[in-house]
């Protein structure tokens, strides 16, 4: 078991390293981030001086073990487009993509198993085809233009929710459903093959032969015991909706590290790209990590397993 | 009750036969107008024409069945760009997996094969790239090296190929331990000869069934992608860019985004219908 541990830690410290190490490589190699922070009128001695500020006159690798030192500590570095740390920056608009992740997470679990269970419960009807269409609509379709659509009927034709930018109740209700369209299909099919395995076990055709309620059968026993896979799949989108809500914020204007992004490698800001690609990695491996080990405590099998997941 | 019966059951078997006819005839239209793009056009999709610009479709006030799905703001017909569109997205697809399907599998083959310590060093590899969010990473990689039709590719090549990966190395473990490489491996065969000749032929249907189901998933990307101004540049029409043009213009004219949506939509649809039944075909037992 501690070595399962141990090694899921390695592989996650493993993974932010080489994260870090490519971040390095790309931004150093290309485009020259002295030219695009000096203004227009600087002169030779300016850009003497900055280069020496930010390290870049020395070797390579001592800038990488710098660049290191400071990543660990928490310091990305000056974003010259915001002209304030990157960090700070970032921690900034960090709060706008969780309430848009959680948002997106809540629509997802609720329609997801609602339509999973629905489907399973009353299977070769109406309901299950419905359930089941949705979810490959979900999953197939593309999701910004669908949100396009949504606002197209509910803010220009109909006038109900509001179309852009982030504020109260309404304005998270359409950009949730955009987001959260693709994994509420996940959720809503896994929780179906789930449910359908788990029902056909051994211990349901008991629980029946002594004679227990269906609803009992269902929900304390099925239920409880074909969670576990879901809730993984649902962290793990968790961690995906937080890293991956770039096209969904730029549809809705929302103020996110996602545009953010986007801004900044349009802007060539390189340290605020680095350092949101960085920190989100930081939150996916984190996140994945804490899902790994819950899992295998929660089935020990996992842990004991020699092959590789 | 009796639409919505009908409605469902277009993905299923027709008439006795036993595929999804109507989502193959799709796909086949998809992979035909890609191909002959050029010839298929109505006017040219570059040629800006201001003295036509947004004409709605042919079926409202003011269409013109020359302009059968209307004009977008420069006067182009969306119509023609919808047609080119479907070749990028053709190209990108094809040529994207091709790239990450050769070398995940090339990897994972290896990996399964030779077992350790290759083993671990690549499937470390594999799952730090795994953990990185794709669109993220294509963002980044994108931005330093400016949007491209070859970049695109890359991109989501480089992005794709650990599922690849994963899988062919899986099935490489399973298929090592068959009768028939013991032998091959006993009479002599080298390991080059055993990976290529003997456990890769019987990857195939797991891989094409990835392929099949990656199809979609990749042209959504590709859209997702020139949508947000990092695919294909312009004036290239691609579905994902002319619908981010047509966000301007959603109240005026609402069949600029509209019409090459539907288009990504029912290709996407299609695509994953075919895949899920290739799927149930070759080998239900995958859970993907």
């Amino acid at each position: 078991m501690k070595r399962y541990v141990l090694s899921r830690i390695a592989q996650g410290l493993f993974t932010i390293w080489a994260v870090t190490a490519v971040l390095f490589c790309l931004t150093r190699i290309f485009g020259d981030p002295i030219s695009l922070m000096l203004p227009l009128e600087a002169t030779e001695q300016d850009r003497k001086n900055l280069t020496r500020q930010l390290n870049l006159d020395k070797p390579i690798p001592v800038q990488y073990l710098s660049y290191i030192n400071d990543v660990a500590h928490g310091n990305f570095g000056l974003s010259y487009s915001f002209r304030q740390p990157a960090a700070e920056v970032i921690l900034k608009r960090i709060p706008a993509t969780v309430e848009l992740a959680c948002g997106a997470m809540i629509f997802s679990i609720l329609i997801g198993i609602t339509a999973g269970m629905l489907s399973v419960l009353r299977p070769r009807t109406w309901i299950e085809r419905i359930s089941m269409g949705l979810a490959l609509f979900g999953q197939a379709a593309p999701f910004f233009w669908v949100g396009l659509m949504l606002i197209m009927l509910f803010s220009v034709y109909l006038r109900l929710l509001p179309s852009s930018g982030r504020g109260g109740l309404v304005n998270l209700i359409l950009p949730s459903i955009t987001l959260g369209m693709w994994s509420t299909a996940a959720i809503a099919r896994l929780t179906r093959s789930r449910m359908r395995d788990v029902l056909s076990k051994e211990y349901i055709k008991l629980a029946r032969l002594k004679g227990l309620r269906e609803s009992i059968i269902i929900w304390k026993h099925a239920f409880r015991n074909a969670t576990i896979p879901i809730i993984t799949l649902i962290g793990l989108e968790l961690g995906s909706m937080l890293g991956g809500a770039v096209v969904t914020e730029t549809v809705f204007a929302w103020p996110g590290i996602g545009r953010l992004v986007i801004e900044a490698v349009l802007l060539r800001d390189y340290a605020l790209v680095s350092g949101i690609t960085i920190f989100v990695s930081f939150i996916f491996v984190g996140l994945n990590l804490v899902i790994d080990l819950t899992y295998g405590i929660i089935d020990p099998r996992v842990a004991l397993s020699k092959h590789r997941v | 009750m009796t639409l919505i019966r009908k409605l469902g059951e277009w993905s299923k078997p027709i008439r006795g036969k036993d595929y999804p006819t109507i989502p193959f005839l799709i796909l086949l239209v998809f992979v035909v107008t890609g191909i002959l793009a050029p010839l298929l056009v109505l006017h040219s999709p570059t040629q800006v024409s201001l003295g036509k610009m947004l004409k709605p479709p042919f079926f409202q006030k003011g269409g013109d069945l020359k302009y059968p799905l209307g004009t977008d703001q420069l006067g182009r017909d969306i119509f023609s760009r919808i047609i080119l569109g479907a070749r990028v997205s053709m190209i990108v697809a094809i040529t994207a997996i091709l790239l990450a399907g050769t070398v995940g599998v090339a990897v994972g083959l290896f990996a399964g094969y030779i077992g350790r310590p290759a083993d671990d060093i690549l499937m470390r590899l594999t799952d730090a790239q795994l953990s990185v969010p794709m669109i993220l990473l294509a963002i980044v990689v994108i931005g330093i090296f400016s949007p491209s039709l070859l970049n695109v590719v890359v991109v989501i090549g480089i992005t794709s190929w650990p599922r690849y990966a994963r899988l062919a190395r899986s099935e490489a473990i399973n298929v090592k331990q068959e009768d028939f490489v013991v032998y091959a491996k006993v009479a002599g065969a080298s390991p080059l000869r055993i990976m290529w000749k003997h456990i890769l032929p019987n990857l195939l249907p797991s891989i094409i069934v990835l392929v099949t189901l990656d199809i979609p998933r990749v042209i959504l990307f590709e859209s997702a992608l020139s949508f947000l101004g990092l695919g294909v540049p312009p004036p290239t029409p691609s579905w994902g860019g002319m619908i981010a043009e047509g966000r301007s213009y959603l109240a005026r004219a609402w069949w600029l985004t509209v019409m090459p949506g539907i288009y990504l939509l029912l290709i996407s649809l299609s695509a994953n219908l075919s895949g899920d039944w290739l799927r149930d075909k070759l080998d239900p037992s995958l859970q993907m």
